[in-house]
């Protein structure tokens, strides 16, 4: 197992209380191959748990193993080499770009890691190549081009320092509809290309019943559901983990309740027209 | 009542932005502006508020023409909620950011104190009155720029993509709140969004495409003309989608009660 939490919590001192922001987490990740979509009401832990993943924050009880390196260690050890080796996409990471050209910009994850900044010009424009950043743009300023566009920069910066793991949180908000579509089949090209495995926060459950095979459900701190995804949405608790289905789940629920429609399991919106075109035969 | 004839913009030279543009808005609806990024719908509520000057066309507010001399006036009548709430924020806490625009209207202070804690509840900050904005997340700065634009009571309010960064929950909220401040008070909203979604609770849409009105009418039958939708690059939406998959099919679209149904779907997510 390449990643791997044991009962790990994460406390911390507030004004007058400790508050537990992670209780009791047990998770195991493989770098290769998985795709998973982290979810949960806003302050469940999302953002907390994911970063952990790559030593940001350090679990207060319990272990993390992450590619080897378990923490807390009790002795002083370098964590660097796991921001390389994870890669930790922020929520609007746009906001991060500074550089004066877009592939100095790109090429500065890679000049921090001994293992990639040999090679930082050849890994920033084979990433800027696959974020469809087109090579007239290399010279521009970041802060000359599209909001799209700048999301795609800022991505490109973290695929460049050649991660195993790609951690996304909430790559798609603040995109108009297309914008996300692209930013996530990028995502997902990646996946089934290099077979790296992606771990994704969102709140946007289509996306997760397009694009996750396995989902984590937080819940104040706790995993309350870890599997694939079409067992999480005929899951009989599914009501008790504040989220919404996707909607076309929600669209036969409707037709369910206005036209009495016999309710089935159906995976997306194709599925969806044909179920309706069977009952309306 | 807004009244638009012959916009034009460009930001330099050669980059025409607002194209010809002309249309009118009526007192107390709720008007969407849609389009996709860089369809020049920001630009054009800069230039609706006197924030940009355009190079020819006139504007009408209440049948005040927007002038440098007009400029004040025009400003007492139109709110805007920018995208971005970083840039708007200027408040040392939550209740001083809301109270901003109050005290700049020489609002007595005993109105400023009831306003601030009616719209922070109604954005649903009542409780982060005290908090600095760098305590606070996107989501919740957006709720509080957009108590701050409310409060000030204006004749019309615009909305630069105001919920971008809102969870789901949150925009359902918001929404609703816009609702009811247009039927309850009678302001007159723009929203300007890429959220056909969202559009669809409006009365009224105007569709942008590279500067230019290519459509205008209620969003029920504006929406319908999918080809439409797609030369304006917006995506349609899952809901609106299979609507119109269901109105496309030679046998599914005889059963009216199905299509009502989807209907009423997209009308009440």
């Amino acid at each position: 197992m390449d990643i791997q939490f044991k009962e790990v919590g994460y406390a911390y001192q507030g004004f007058k209380k400790q508050y537990h922001a992670l209780k009791n987490i047990n998770l195991e990740i493989e770098k290769e191959g998985e795709f998973i979509a982290i979810v949960g009401q806003t302050g469940s832990g999302k953002s907390t748990l994911v970063q952990h993943l790559n030593a940001l924050m350090k679990p207060t009880s319990g272990t993390i193993n992450i590619l080897g390196t378990v923490l807390p260690s009790k002795k002083k050890i370098k964590v660097n080499h796991l921001r390389q080796k994870v890669g930790l996409v922020f929520q609007f990471p746009e906001y991060q770009l500074f550089e004066e050209n877009i592939l100095k910009d790109v090429e500065f994850g890679p000049s921090n890691f001994k293992e990639t900044k040999d090679h930082k010009t050849e890994y920033a424009k084979k990433s800027l190549k696959l974020v469809g950043i087109d090579e007239s743009l290399y010279e521009e300023s970041p802060f000359r081009i599209s909001g799209g566009q700048m999301r795609r920069v800022a991505i490109a910066g973290i695929l460049a320092m050649n991660p195993n793991i790609l951690v996304l949180d909430e790559p798609t908000r603040g995109l108009d509809p297309q914008g996300k579509d692209d930013i996530m089949d990028l995502f997902n090209e990646i996946h089934v290309q290099e077979h790296k495995t992606i771990i994704m926060i969102t709140h946007d459950m289509d996306i997760v019943a397009k694009y996750a095979k396995r989902v984590v459900v937080l819940n104040q701190g706790e995993i309350v559901f870890d599997g694939k995804k079409d067992d999480l949405f005929q899951h009989e608790d599914f009501h008790t983990f504040h989220l919404d289905y996707p909607t076309h789940m929600r669209m036969m629920n409707h037709l369910h309740e206005t036209l009495g429609i016999k309710k089935k399991f159906v995976k997306n919106q194709d599925e969806l027209l044909s179920y309706l075109k069977e009952v309306f035969k | 009542m807004i009244k638009v004839r012959n916009l034009n913009f460009m930001y330099e030279e050669t980059k025409e932005v607002i194209k010809d543009l002309s249309f009118d808005i009526k007192k107390g609806a709720w008007v969407s502006i849609l389009g996709h990024n860089g369809s020049g719908k920001s630009t054009l509520a800069k230039v609706l508020v006197g924030l940009l000057k355009a190079q020819s066309g006139q504007i009408f507010i209440d049948d005040i023409e927007l002038t440098e001399n007009t400029v004040h006036e025009v400003r007492k009548k139109v709110g805007i909620v920018f995208q971005n709430p970083d840039n708007q924020f200027v408040g040392v806490t939550v209740r001083h950011d809301i109270a901003f625009g109050l005290e700049n209207m020489k609002i007595p202070q005993e109105e400023i104190v009831k306003r601030v804690d009616l719209y922070a509840r109604l954005v649903g900050m009542e409780d982060y009155l005290k908090k600095e904005p760098q305590q606070l997340s996107g989501g919740q700065k957006q709720r509080v720029a957009i108590a701050g634009a409310l409060a000030m009571h204006k004749d019309i309010i615009i909305f630069d993509e105001a919920t971008s960064m809102l969870d789901p929950e949150g925009v359902f909220e918001v929404t609703n709140l816009i609702r009811k401040l247009n039927k309850e008070q009678g302001q007159t909203i723009i929203t300007i969004t890429h959220d056909l979604e969202f559009a669809l609770k409006s009365d009224y849409a105007l569709i942008l495409s590279e500067g230019v009105l290519i459509k205008e009418g209620k969003p029920s039958e504006v929406f319908l003309e999918e080809d439409l939708l797609r030369q304006s690059k917006l995506t349609v939406p899952p809901g609106l989608k299979l609507y119109l998959d269901v109105k496309n099919d030679p046998k599914l679209k005889e059963q009216s009660e199905l299509v009502d149904a989807l209907w009423t779907f997209n009308l009440k997510k």
